[in-house]
């Protein structure tokens, strides 16, 4: 297995999804983080990824990868501000949490 | 009144891990003591994986109608020949052939071997298994000088042909006087005051944490039940809906035999848990339990541990446990 440091910040679940989403064989691979708690971006991490994996792609999957409060997060983050939602939010919200 | 019907260990003889006729002191064991050599030798229960106890230096033992006096701690063996040496095992020692002779070499890596002892208490390994001499009792063989190895235990030695007794590696068994021992890991734990994650994209199961610290290895005995539990903490991630699971692979890094999903959608920080585990009796022999996980779609995170939050050191939250017979 091949290992790459990422030394920004970074959404370990976006960062995996790209990774997958460049051609990397990520079947066995992983994104690891280190994160305050209850804060969807780490500071500091590294991604593991199979023997064969290009290095280049790898990093630059890890060069453009900017992450993005997912809109579920989006939406959590507006009631913790004690904001209301709209009614399209609110559904939008119920389908997140159900998976829809 | 012959020696082993007095003193602390008279009851012994009649304990059930003794076999007819067979006199074996109640913590006379295999103990691992570095990574090239471990003693057959009594041990206090306080000092379960710690060196043999003083006050033990003159428990006798009883075995084809000769008796063994163990030494006393401060002259236990030092490094062992070639042929073996009293009560200690190296990975260098030459093995035994079944017949009971030697062979020209000793312990390969990743090998399993078969541990016996002699009446005059040498200790050596070999890649014969026990047959049942006459009386029942566990020997090299049937003839010869094969009849007079006992056999005691199992070890096996890991990809640098060292002996390995740990929390991840059970691999210094004992056939008499076994106990309960414990395996754990938390594959990618951090104790850094911060929450630890690692993901997957697998629909397949996959080794956790890409095979890290994933694996509990341990020498089955054939006969005594392992007990195992893996828990998880785990998210998935958005836009895609996805459960994520974790299961356990018994000797199988690729297949699960138990598994457990949470379903939580959309939040890379709504996280919910899952637990899964067994009991079973596997096969004599090297034996691993390994922690899989998988997704159903996209990428599902694990998290692995939190925060103190006024815990002496970061809790875990993913991880696999077990008990087994040593």
């Amino acid at each position: 297995m091949k290992l790459f440091p990422i030394l920004k910040s970074f959404h370990p679940a976006q960062l995996s999804d790209q990774l997958v989403a460049a051609g990397l064989r990520m079947d066995r691979g992983t994104v690891r983080a280190s994160r305050a708690a209850d804060n969807a971006f780490a500071a500091s991490g590294e991604v593991v990824v199979e023997d064969d994996a290009e290095e280049a792609l790898v990093l630059a999957v890890i060069a453009a990868h900017v992450p993005k409060k997912s809109r579920l997060e989006e939406l959590r983050d507006k009631r913790r501000a004690a904001l209301p939602l709209t009614p399209t939010e609110q559904q939008e919200a119920i389908d997140l949490l159900l998976g829809l | 009144m012959r020696a082993f019907d007095r003193g602390p260990y008279a009851l012994s003889r009649r304990s059930k891990n003794a076999p007819s006729g067979l006199f074996m002191p109640p913590d006379v064991r295999l103990v691992y003591n570095a990574v090239t050599s471990i003693y057959w030798l009594p041990q206090a229960a306080s000092s379960v994986g710690g060196p043999p106890d003083s006050t033990h230096r003159d428990v006798v033992m009883w075995w084809r109608r000769k008796t063994i006096a163990f030494p006393p701690i401060d002259a236990l063996p030092g490094a062992a020949a070639s042929q073996g040496g009293r009560f200690n095992l190296q990975t260098t020692t030459k093995l035994l052939l079944a017949n009971g002779g030697d062979s020209a070499s000793g312990m390969s890596a990743s090998t399993l071997y078969y541990v016996y002892v002699n009446p005059d208490g040498f200790v050596r390994a070999s890649a014969t298994a026990y047959s049942y001499s006459w009386e029942g009792v566990r020997v090299l063989g049937r003839s010869g000088s094969a009849k007079d190895w006992l056999f005691i235990g199992y070890v096996r030695t890991d990809a640098s042909t060292n002996f390995l007794d740990s929390i991840t590696s059970r691999l210094v068994v004992n056939w008499y006087n076994r106990i309960a021992k414990a395996l754990y890991t938390s594959p990618g734990y951090s104790d850094n005051n911060a929450t630890t994650t690692w993901t997957t994209a697998s629909t397949t199961w996959t080794r956790a944490n890409a095979g890290t610290g994933s694996t509990l290895e341990f020498i089955a005995n054939g006969e005594d039940a392992v007990t195992y539990q893996a828990h998880h903490q785990a998210s998935d991630s958005s836009p895609t809906a996805s459960t994520p699971r974790s299961g356990v692979g018994e000797s199988s890094q690729t297949s699960a035999t138990v598994f457990s999903g949470n379903s939580v959608a959309g939040s890379d920080t709504n996280v919910g848990v899952g637990s899964s585990g067994r009991t079973y009796i596997p096969a004599e022999g090297y034996q691993y339990l390994e922690l899989l996980a998988r997704a159903d779609a996209g990428t599902v995170t694990f998290y692995v541990d939190e925060p103190r939050n006024g815990s002496t050191a970061d809790p875990a939250g993913t991880f696999i446990t077990a008990v087994v017979r040593a």
